[in-house]
């Protein structure tokens, strides 16, 4: 009984605490102020995901949702390689592309 | 006990989340930013994961949540990484308190979001007044900035942009208010701004016709507020500000002398030097 409301209490705390996490990742994508901070408060979102997703294990009571948590993780690194090599290549001034 | 587990770990583990993504969101710059979102956000998301493999024990989960967890470790520090390098690469600023940047020299290193003409390069080769700015106040040696404004417009080909400010934070200071004159003190702030738009909009005029006899490109903008901070924000590199020596923005209006050289001085604007002639203040950014 006492373990059934404990784990409810931090279930809530968590899932709280988890939405502020997200406004602020959120606060600094909208904010920027250039392209990279956005690209890694996305990061940053993308692993607040994983972690939504292991909460809506809990709260659901539905254990698939850990596999989603594990594909989330793969997705959010991909697009973390994939903005990094467009921000290198980005920096990159007309001239030297045309060299190459 | 398990579940008491599992609320300590997922507890933890989001509060760890929120200091990440408070450090996303505070810290002053796109590395500092980077560090925070990927140590701390690991950290925090795989004791989340903890909790839940904690609230739903059995093996398939323990080792789903550990896969997930070594995934996260090997893949998260390659990513900061990865961005860390393309951020530096592309430019992305540091920190203003930087103290050594040991990269230099290591990578190449691109100029972010700023404009060719304000990198150095070009300034060192080319030393010429690309923007000029003229404070517009009413007052004496007004005359002789816009004059020696104007040659220097047209010797550089410069743009020549008046700003006229009137210093609502002087004007409005009207001193000490006795019980009851809470009235009377408002209405005199109120004469005292509406005589500076006054005196000011005379400038204005005086200046636009100048620099149209002149036959220069011009632009004239008008501001109310605390001169300084609107000067610094105008004052970038590239920029050269023309100030008449004796005259403020408070365009002769306010109760006590105001010497803008030594105004501007004690904001770092120009070297506050006396000089006992009238010729104009000129500042470059």
């Amino acid at each position: 009984m006492i373990a059934g409301t404990v784990q409810a209490g931090g279930v809530a705390i968590a899932a709280f605490l988890l939405l502020a996490a997200m406004i602020c990742a959120g606060i600094r994508i909208v904010r920027g102020p250039s392209g990279p901070d956005r690209v890694v408060a996305l990061d940053m979102l993308g692993i607040l995901g994983v972690a939504a997703a292991g909460m809506a294990v809990v709260v659901s009571g539905s254990t698939a949702f850990i596999d989603i948590a594990l594909g989330v993780a793969l997705v959010g690194f991909l697009a973390a390689v994939a903005f990094a090599g467009f921000i290198e290549r980005g920096s990159i001034n007309e001239e030297e592309e045309e060299e190459r | 006990m398990t579940a008491f587990l599992s609320a300590i770990f997922l507890v933890a583990g989001a509060a760890l989340c929120l200091l990440a993504s408070v450090g996303v969101l505070r810290l002053p710059d796109f590395f500092m930013r980077m560090h925070a979102a990927t140590k701390a956000g690991v950290a925090g998301c795989g004791l989340l994961l903890i909790g839940v493999a904690f609230a739903y024990p059995s093996p398939g989960m323990w080792i789903k949540v550990t896969i997930a967890i070594a995934f996260l470790l090997l893949t998260t520090p390659i990513a900061g990484h990865l961005l860390a390098r393309a951020g530096y690469v592309a430019g992305v600023p540091l920190w203003g308190g930087t103290l050594e940047d040991q990269l230099r020299g290591e990578l190449p290193r691109g100029d972010f979001d700023s404009p060719p003409t304000a990198s150095l390069g070009r300034k060192t080769m080319n030393p010429t007044i690309e923007h000029l700015v003229l404070g517009l106040a009413n007052g004496p040696g007004m005359e002789a900035a816009m004059t020696s404004a104007i040659e220097l417009a047209k010797t550089h080909r410069a743009e020549l942009a008046g700003l006229a400010i009137i210093d609502t934070r002087t004007l409005e200071n009207v001193g000490p208010v006795p019980i009851g004159g809470n009235y009377y003190a408002a209405q005199l702030r109120r004469t005292l701004v509406a005589k500076a738009r006054h005196r000011m909009a005379e400038t204005v005029q005086s200046f636009e016709q100048a620099a149209q006899h002149a036959g220069i490109r011009f632009s004239v903008s008008v501001e109310e507020g605390d001169p300084i901070p609107i000067l610094l924000a105008r004052l970038k590199p590239g920029v050269t500000l023309v100030m008449p020596r004796r005259a403020w923005f408070d365009h002769g209006l306010a109760d006590r002398k105001i010497d803008p050289a030594a105004r501007l001085a004690r904001h770092h604007i120009g070297s506050g030097k006396h000089a006992d002639d009238d010729a104009p203040l000129v500042v470059s950014g």
